[in-house]
């Protein structure tokens, strides 16, 4: 197998989360490409509901089960350009906090996609302490996905199998 | 250059022959026995063959889709009812949408409201074919 690309990570990403694994996150619906918030871009933002509509049982037991949130997943390529930082980082998760206050969304996810990852960042992802927003670094040349050590960081590497 | 998508949908092709196949059946349930008993074999010939020329006629009349694009605009005509037109330079953002049936849709978003094409029931590949809208609408926009 051959060392996929990041925008070809991004392309299956968006897959997944619309119609594959990701549905066991969230219900996510609605997906835009090139999603501006402020000054940031997000290469992919994906809206959606903790209550999956589903049919007859499924939309029962996501009825009395499940919360009804509104949640967000946003994704974007940290390159050459982008090279993720802790600066950064914060300016991402501040953007999608901003968007979740706009949106009124409870819950929302932050993949970034990269390439080799460094000890510093991945532990500034491990330790990013939001308890509303998972963050995932997926990790194109290694293949790994080091995601923060929150709930919803741990949901996101579960269900986020892209390979 | 024109690129035009019309795929016959076989779903609906079915739909309609059932119901035309339904309203029938209903008919003859509804006949005295006598009657019918003699010739059950015609009559279920009959309403399949009957069932198949309605059907065929009730999917043009309102299920069938006839896409067509340029650079410029789209044209989307869903059975017999007038054509919907628009340009590419009205939208000012696009998106995907799954659908309760899990069909993708691209969806058009403008001051006015939005508009969707079905491109899950036009046999696009949604996914590349929401970034070649993206395109028009970023060339042909302010």
């Amino acid at each position: 197998m051959g060392v996929e690309s990041i925008t070809e990570v991004m392309e299956k990403l968006e897959r997944v989360m619309m119609k594959g694994r990701g549905r066991w996150v969230a219900d996510f619906n609605e997906s835009f490409r090139v999603y501006r918030v402020g000054d940031v871009t997000f290469d992919v933002f994906i809206s959606g509901n903790t209550r999956e509509k589903g049919f007859l049982i499924s939309r029962f037991f996501s009825f009395f089960l499940n919360p009804n949130y509104e949640v967000g997943f946003f994704a974007v390529a940290a390159g050459q350009e982008t090279e993720p930082n802790s600066r950064r980082l914060r300016k991402w998760i501040l953007a999608v906090k901003s968007c979740m206050r706009k949106s009124e969304m409870k819950w929302a996810w932050l993949a970034l996609i990269g390439s080799t990852i460094s000890e510093s960042f991945s532990k500034q992802v491990q330790e990013a302490g939001d308890p509303s927003v998972g963050i995932a670094y997926i990790d194109v040349d290694r293949r790994q996905i080091v995601s923060s050590d929150n709930y919803l960081g741990r949901q996101l590497k579960r269900y986020m199998r892209i390979w | 250059m024109v690129q035009r998508y019309a795929p016959l949908q076989l779903y609906y092709v079915f739909k309609s022959f059932f119901i035309m196949y339904a309203i029938q059946a209903l008919i003859v349930l509804f006949m005295p026995l006598g009657l019918t008993a003699p010739i059950r074999y015609q009559i279920l010939v009959l309403n399949g063959v009957v069932g198949a020329v309605l059907g065929w006629y009730l999917y043009k009349q309102w299920y069938h889709l006839d896409f067509s694009y340029d650079d410029l605009g789209f044209e989307l005509r869903k059975g017999k009812s007038p054509p919907v037109t628009h340009e590419w330079k009205e939208f000012s953002q696009v998106s995907l949408v799954r659908d309760e049936r899990g069909e993708l849709v691209v969806r058009l978003h403008r001051d006015e409201g939005r508009v969707e094409i079905p491109a899950s029931k036009l046999k696009l590949d949604p996914f590349p074919f929401r970034l070649e809208v993206m395109k028009l609408v970023a060339k042909t926009g302010s």
